[in-house]
């Protein structure tokens, strides 16, 4: 009779053990910053509304930044080396048998030192190492970052970029004693990059690292499973190994383009959000931006919560814009 | 072989609690904040309730990058100095306009309506950001008598160094418990 809760607990175990086997998580199309999206929570603190993210075509390429970091003595080639390497151990997982129906080249050397994505231009997927400041604040203590850009309606992922941090930290490209292993911390961001989230376990994708050794370069049988069921062996996919709309080593121009609102917004590319001035401006307008001898104005009166935005985006008055 | 009850129990709590750490962790890789570094990093520590949020292009150093600016009432301020205003623009990256989404794992997930403490790294009067990007946001839930007590955020990053870090010191405590440690950290 005592032994009966036991036996209980112990099937609960066992149950939830075997719940866990497949723990991955998958991004989705909904965006949990958002506060008013409900993207749902299952068991393993994956999201479950929403379309799942994967990139449609065959081939993926990446890029990396020519300059490499300085600071933390990588060069080009080194930074190159350790991306192959990282992205490798995704596509070369076991899929019962089978690899994954993704494979991946390397674009070399890229110009373009910003995280952007061009929906009229060229394009590249690019590793960029940030060792003069890391642009996201309260964000310093990061090792790196991954934006996934997405096609909302369909979840295909359209550009991905990763960005490390090696202005806070000291990165090694050879996994020795000295700084954070880069192949590792790439490990875990080409997880993000192939549309991959947080694991519910011990993974590469759930790390259980203390930030020393090279631990995270191997790929756990949860990781993988994740990869092959983004890109299970046999999918139909587009052939193509190009970026969208083309390669582009540069980074495209600023151009104006669309708002999601009503009220006229400006925003400056070069402005530092510390007060610093604009160097040139970007118009975001409703439908249509206007431009008129540098000067836009706001379309209509703005609402209670544009006009609490208005020191960030100077909504509701005239702006100086420059070139566009 | 059966094991015996001291032993098993003693199991099932270690289990359980590998399986709640492990479940705190989550995505982009990031160092794991002590409480000292997180209220060093902060200008405010506060509850909030979001109360609405729009996505829109924004600049970020250099770059033009898709941000959800969260609109949040400061219900009441638990350590460090008070807002200005009572109401402030939490900003987080990613969101979605129009036709393209932008993802970037480990950012604080506020909910409409539902309070949640903050830990805030201000760049405006207005503007602020959530310090250590989810590492300074807890939702704050019920607990089965009622008590509203701190929750780890849900899309946590993966946090390189686990112990001794304000997610796990903060995790669970009430209101009043996050107030004292706090003042205690902070002195």
């Amino acid at each position: 009779m005592t032994r009966l809760p036991f036996a209980c607990l112990a099937l609960s175990m066992v149950l939830t053990l075997a719940a866990d086997v497949r723990a991955f998580c998958r991004a989705r199309t909904c965006e949990p910053s958002h506060p008013t999206e409900d993207c749902g929570i299952d068991d393993h603190g994956c999201t479950t509304v929403g379309r799942l993210l994967r990139w449609n075509t065959g081939c993926v390429t990446f890029a990396v930044q020519k300059d490499g970091s300085h600071r933390s003595g990588i060069d080009i080639d080194s930074a190159l080396d350790a991306s192959s390497r990282a992205l490798a151990a995704w596509l070369l997982v076991d899929c019962a048998g089978k690899k994954p129906s993704l494979t991946g080249a390397s674009l070399g050397p890229v110009t373009c030192d910003e995280s952007r994505y061009d929906p009229n231009g060229g394009n590249a997927n690019i590793v960029i190492f940030r060792d003069d400041d890391w642009p996201y604040p309260g964000g310093n203590d990061l090792f790196a970052t991954t934006v996934v850009r997405f096609d909302p309606a369909t979840g295909e992922i359209l550009d991905a970029d990763i960005e490390i941090n090696t202005a806070t930290f000291l990165v090694s490209a050879t996994g020795g004693n000295v700084g954070v292993d880069l192949q590792s911390i790439l490990s875990h961001e080409f997880g993000h990059f192939l549309g991959l989230a947080h694991s519910g376990v011990d993974t590469t994708m759930q790390a259980n690292w203390d930030g020393v050794g090279t631990a995270l370069r191997s790929l756990s049988e949860d990781d993988a499973a994740g990869m092959c069921d983004a890109y299970p062996p046999g999918r139909e996919a587009r052939a193509s190994c190009t970026p969208g709309h083309g390669f582009s080593s540069e980074c495209a121009a600023a151009r104006v383009e669309p708002g999601d609102a009503g009220c006229m917004l400006a925003h400056a590319p070069h402005r530092r959000e510390d007060g610093s001035a604009p160097a040139i401006a970007i118009v975001l307008a409703f439908g249509v931006a206007l431009r008129r001898a540098g000067r836009v104005t706001c379309g209509r009166r703005c609402t209670g919560f544009e006009r609490m935005s208005s020191s960030i985006a100077e909504c509701g008055r005239d702006h100086v814009v420059g070139s566009t | 072989m059966l094991l015996d009850r001291r032993r098993f129990l003693s199991a099932v709590g270690a289990w359980t609690s590998s399986t709640l750490v492990e479940r705190v962790a989550g995505a982009s890789l990031a160092r794991g904040l002590t409480l000292a570094e997180l209220l060093r990093a902060s200008a405010h520590a506060v509850v909030v309730t979001p109360l609405d949020a729009r996505s829109e292009w924004a600049v970020l150093g250099g770059q033009r990058r898709i941000v959800t600016d969260i609109r949040v009432r400061i219900e009441d301020t638990l350590a460090l100095s008070p807002p200005a205003d009572a109401e402030l623009l939490v900003r987080v990256l990613g969101g979605i306009i129009g036709t393209v989404g932008e993802r970037v794992d480990g950012q604080a997930t506020l909910r409409a309506g539902k309070p949640s403490t903050l830990f805030l790294t201000p760049v405006s009067p207005v503007l602020t950001y959530v310090t250590g990007a989810a590492q300074g946001h807890y939702p704050l839930l019920p607990d089965a008598s009622g008590v509203l007590r701190l929750r780890p955020s849900p899309q946590l990053p993966s946090l390189v160094r686990k112990t001794g870090i304000a997610v796990t010191e903060l995790s669970g405590r009430t209101l009043a418990e996050t107030r004292e440690l706090l003042g205690a950290a902070g002195r």
